[in-house]
């Protein structure tokens, strides 16, 4: 585990990585679980007495199916908050906070160059997204049989795998901001508002004349856990996901190769 | 054989603050090079530069005959470095972390490791977060000798040391050069330097103000002295020693400033019954107010 960047990066984090993956799985189970409930006819009729287009919005209007349902509370909701708050925090790790505890200078005097440095962490990050989204996965397997979860186990996966890909999106993003500044705090926040704004656009962009196109901007409209776990994977998406996160794995290269660290 | 540094002009500021001002900078393969400044002289910028850390705004560096940013890589796996901060993440053991390290340059023997921490009485089975800071600084210094690298740049090397380890640590450095590897060396402490160093280079406010052997240093030497007899003695003996200045006569007690050898002095006050003798290496910043001041330098 000590024979390069990735693994000691992971192996710095395992105790950190055990505990989500635990609370993905916890998460995913209990909220999962309740999934009887809100297929009950009293819950349908709560959800049409609230305005239509808000319903719609946050994907509550098919609450009462199994892709309705987990597509607006396990993926729709906890599932992409929790799995960006913990991308966020280990990409701003990665540059802007290795930096600013004194840790990066020493790395970098070393024989290796600062794309792999960068790579590397992108890399160890895209992994615990990937170990937070199995997390869900497994769960949501598990009790897909006791509380009568009727959707093929390729289109939880694909969601799945969009999760962990929406995750490192934003990971890739704090890389990003750390490969221009060195300050942890400052790459959380502005990570942070992205995600925020990101997600509100998703929401509730359709619902203002005009602005519908913003929607189609957004990661989480890339994401739509409703309509994969209903219809199975859209490549296309999912290549958006995957190809963004890159992009921002790339500018993050390039920025930090560029300036000067610990200053 | 190419010079194992070599600055041209190289010019380097933050915002508004000049930190380095066209340092010229020369170090010989297989000497001890002491680069010697008080804190915020540019020192460490000046080393930083030499490894990439941070880019230059004007001028050029060439380490081992590389150039820092086209060879980088190269260059480090050449150059055993100790930050001026030198911290790690403390929730591994030192034999966990230098192994890494030793990792990233395509591994490094368990026995060097082992023989360096056995040298500077360092645990390497305790995790870096229980040691002092003393025993953090050892780890530093393991990893930066352990792969016999051609080039060591030491940025302070013996701060937060206790004396008797910043000894063996001298000892390193002056094996190392018996192997005809080269050491840079900063610190803001003369004498440390003088131990070791074949030349010493002298840094302010970001320009080299001074380069000399250890010897001519020493000639010029500036010691605070402080004689106590046990009878009254006369001024005048002392007025006519051309080392000394600045003396004060206070009943029994002379105190006077020693530039140079100190010869002279001992032999005059040996005529007397000495109670007491004090010699004081002033501080840097002191040494280069008295003795500095009139070359370029005169900022004060």
């Amino acid at each position: 585990m000590l024979s390069d960047i990735w693994t000691k990066t992971l192996w710095d984090q395992r105790r950190s990585l055990v505990g989500w993956a635990i609370g993905f799985l916890a998460v995913a189970v209990i909220y999962g679980g309740f999934y009887p409930y809100a297929s009950t006819p009293e819950y349908g009729e709560l959800i049409e007495s609230l305005p239509a287009g808000l319903a719609e919005a946050f994907g509550w209007d098919e609450i009462s199916t199994p892709h309705g349902y987990l597509g607006s509370t396990v993926f729709g909701l906890l599932g992409p908050i929790l799995v960006i708050i913990m991308a966020i925090g280990l990409g701003a790790r990665a540059i802007a906070g290795n930096e600013e505890a004194g840790h990066m200078e020493l790395l970098i005097a070393h024989p290796v160059t600062r794309t792999r440095v960068v790579a590397q962490r992108a890399l160890a990050l895209l992994i615990a997204t990937v170990i937070a989204a199995l997390a869900v996965f497994l769960a949501i397997l598990a009790i897909r049989g006791p509380v009568d979860i009727d959707l093929p186990i390729g289109n939880i996966a694909a969601t799945s795998l969009n999760l962990a890909l929406l995750g490192a999106l934003f990971g890739a993003l704090a890389l990003l901001v750390g490969g221009f500044v060195g300050r942890r705090g400052l790459v959380v926040g502005v990570t942070a508002v992205v995600a925020v704004t990101a997600y509100l656009a998703s929401g509730l962009a359709p619902l203002v004349e005009g602005l519908g196109w913003l929607q189609k901007l957004s990661p989480f409209y890339w994401f739509n856990a409703t309509a994969t776990l209903r219809d199975g994977i859209d490549p296309a998406m999912t290549l958006l996901l995957a190809g963004v996160a890159l992009v921002f794995v790339l500018v993050a290269v390039v920025s930090f190769n560029r300036r000067d660290v610990g200053v | 054989m190419a010079e194992a540094i070599l600055t041209d002009s190289l010019s380097k500021s933050y915002g508004e603050t000049l930190a380095l001002d066209t340092l010229d900078l020369v170090v010989h393969t297989g000497e001890i090079f002491g680069f010697l400044g008080p804190n915020g002289a540019g020192k460490t910028t000046t080393i930083r530069l030499l490894l990439d850390i941070i880019r230059p705004d004007s001028g050029q560096a060439t380490v081992l005959g590389l150039d820092p940013r086209a060879q980088g890589v190269e260059l480090r796996r050449r150059v055993g470095f100790l930050p001026g901060d030198f911290v790690v993440d403390g929730r591994q053991t030192s034999w966990q972390f230098l192994t890494y390290l030793g990792n990233l340059r395509g591994g490094v023997s368990r026995a060097s490791i082992e023989s360096l921490g056995d040298r500077l009485d360092l645990d390497l089975d305790l995790r870096i977060g229980s040691l002092s800071r003393g025993n953090r600084q050892k780890v530093g210094l393991v990893q930066a000798f352990m792969h016999s690298p051609e080039l060591l740049i030491l940025d302070e090397p013996t701060s937060g040391l206790d004396p008797l380890v910043a000894r063996e640590f001298l000892k390193l450095a002056s094996e190392a050069r018996h192997e005809g590897q080269t050491v840079f060396m900063s610190s803001h402490i003369l004498s440390e330097v003088q131990q070791v160093a074949d030349r010493t280079g002298i840094i302010r406010e970001g320009r080299l103000i001074a380069v000399d052997d250890v010897d001519e240093l020493r000639s010029r030497a500036i010691r605070n002295v402080r004689i106590v007899f046990a009878d009254e003695v006369a001024a005048t003996e002392f007025e006519a020693i051309d080392e000394i200045a600045d003396l004060i006569f206070e009943g029994n007690m002379l105190t006077c400033r020693l530039v140079g050898e100190a010869d002279a002095l001992v032999k005059r006050a040996a005529r007397h019954q000495v109670i007491d003798f004090v010699s004081e290496e002033p501080d840097l910043e002191e040494l280069f107010f008295h003795y500095y001041t009139g070359e370029e330098t005169n900022a004060q």
